[in-house]
């Protein structure tokens, strides 16, 4: 008797088939749902010491962050300024993504360490239910993890997924002591995925949102509205001799990052519809590369189609 | 050419969204996001500080060094007064939301740690760098709130610290230099 995943998965391919004119036959092999997210890459655009989320207007206020995404991020930024700097003014491949991403600087001594190429933000579902993920909102914004947590905390935190990586190193709660040279640091950390419904911020910039329940994966009735998870996973250029690898902020275990809708509202739609509603695992254009049949979301240009 | 239709039910009744929120609504009346975040990052920055600057009679051995830190000290007081006010007034709690955090010029329970077990001509050298780290982070934040702060109080208090902020500093550069 076909589960009620299969079931939900069926409905949903056919629906999706329906909706691509392109797409020639029919889902077969498609039953199977393993994943539900699409992933957006973007390289590094700047560092400094802002952070229009929590110190907005103050120039300088906060320790260093690098900055991916829109190119215009700093202290001073609102929705309004992130959206008004144009389609193609992010590093992120979709030109339509005008959100912006940043994270505390990594540094080496007083070295900064940048990401040397595009990095991953994946938006998966981090509820049982993909099918009720629904976009962000315009100007929607959150911090996940904490600047001033202990070592246990970032270790037993909802979003933790397995801490620092280097090499075969795993599991590390603060930066590893040594890492094989050549190798690089990684860190993937989840964001809260249930929204208040109401807020697009709050006064701490995280109570308006939620991990899901993780016995149920579901969303809890104060913070019903299911949206996409976020999971940062990020790689930094460092290695061999730890001892004097940081993050501005602090220790390994201050590692948090911020979040600042301004997608295109259209092209967000379309991809979280898709991938995430669709339970496929998508590529920076909303590709299934073992799905190939369901189609794709952007065109050769990261756009949708008709843009040029 | 793929035509991409919306495609939202599937089967499932997501929960009803009202209008959002916007994110820059005053939490308080005549407070902006501005006023709220440089109150919560000067209160407890000024707090660390006049901790440091109280052992300066007993620590420090630059009778001209103590005097001019003396005077800070005075000062720096008298504006912790006024932003505790204004953060009451703001409706902001007294916890300290960057307890534990690595904030720019930041005087740091770490550090006050050290000038505790400080004297003499290494109290007076590490006293000039953190107090200079103090005063140039308050004049930086001084002049976001004066751009972009809305509470005319608020305000008004960050001119004076932007305006006090050169002549501090140049005591302390002088006084450095000697």
């Amino acid at each position: 008797m076909p589960s009620k995943f299969a079931l939900l998965a069926t409905a949903s391919a056919i629906t999706l088939a329906a909706a691509f004119i392109t797409t020639a036959s029919t889902a077969t092999a498609d039953n199977l749902v393993t994943h539900h997210e699409f992933q957006v890459n973007c390289s590094p655009s700047h560092h400094q010491p802002d952070d229009p989320i929590v110190f907005p207007g103050l120039p300088g206020a906060s320790h260093d962050h690098t900055f991916l995404g829109n190119k215009t991020t700093n202290a001073n930024t609102t929705t309004q300024s992130l959206q008004a700097a144009g389609v193609g003014a992010t590093t992120c491949l979709a030109p339509d993504d005008l959100s912006a991403y940043w994270f505390p600087t990594v540094l080496n001594g007083s070295q900064v360490i940048l990401p040397n190429f595009a990095q991953v933000v994946y938006y998966k579902s981090g509820v049982l239910d993909y099918t009720s993920v629904r976009p962000f909102p315009p100007g929607f914004r959150f911090v996940a993890g904490s600047p001033s947590a202990t070592i246990g905390e970032f270790q037993n935190a909802p979003g933790a997924v397995e801490g620092w990586e280097c090499g075969d190193s795993f599991h590390n709660w603060d930066v590893p002591v040594t890492c094989t040279p050549g190798s690089q640091l990684n860190i993937r950390y989840q964001a809260p995925s249930c929204w208040d419904g109401v807020h697009l911020d709050s006064a701490d910039h995280k109570s308006h949102v939620t991990y899901p329940n993780k016995a149920t994966l579901t969303c809890p009735a104060d913070h019903p509205v299911a949206v996409p998870m976020l999971e940062f996973k990020i790689a930094f250029p460092v290695s061999g001799d730890m001892s004097q690898v940081h993050l501005a902020s602090g220790r390994g275990f201050t590692w948090h990052y911020d979040f600042f809708n301004a997608w295109d509202p259209e092209t967000l739609a379309a991809l979280v519809s898709h991938c995430i509603n669709g339970g496929l695992q998508c590529d920076p254009r909303g590709f299934d590369l073992y799905k190939p049949d369901r189609g794709q979301v952007l065109g050769p240009n990261y756009r949708l189609p008709g843009r040029p | 050419m793929a035509l991409l239709i919306s495609l939202t039910a599937c089967g499932k009744s997501a929960p009803a969204v009202s209008a959002p929120v916007p994110a820059d609504a005053p939490v308080s009346a005549g407070f902006n996001g501005t006023d709220l975040a440089w109150l919560q990052l000067m209160v407890p920055m000024t707090e660390n500080a006049v901790e440091l600057l109280r052992l300066t009679p007993d620590h420090g051995d630059n009778p001209a060094l103590t005097a001019a830190t003396t005077k800070i000290a005075e000062s720096e007081n008298a504006t912790l007064a006024r932003l505790r006010a204004l953060r009451d007034r703001a409706g902001l709690p007294a916890s300290n939301v960057h307890e534990g955090h690595r904030m720019p010029g930041m005087v740091t329970p770490a550090d006050l740690v050290v000038m505790r077990d400080s004297r003499g001509a290494e109290f007076d050298q590490r006293l000039l760098a953190l107090v200079g780290a103090h005063l140039d982070q308050a004049g930086v934040l001084a002049r976001g709130e004066q751009q972009s702060g809305q509470d005319g109080e608020s305000k008004s208090l960050a001119a004076e610290i932007a305006r006090d902020w050169a002549p501090q500093r140049e005591d302390l550069t002088r006084l450095g230099k000697t």
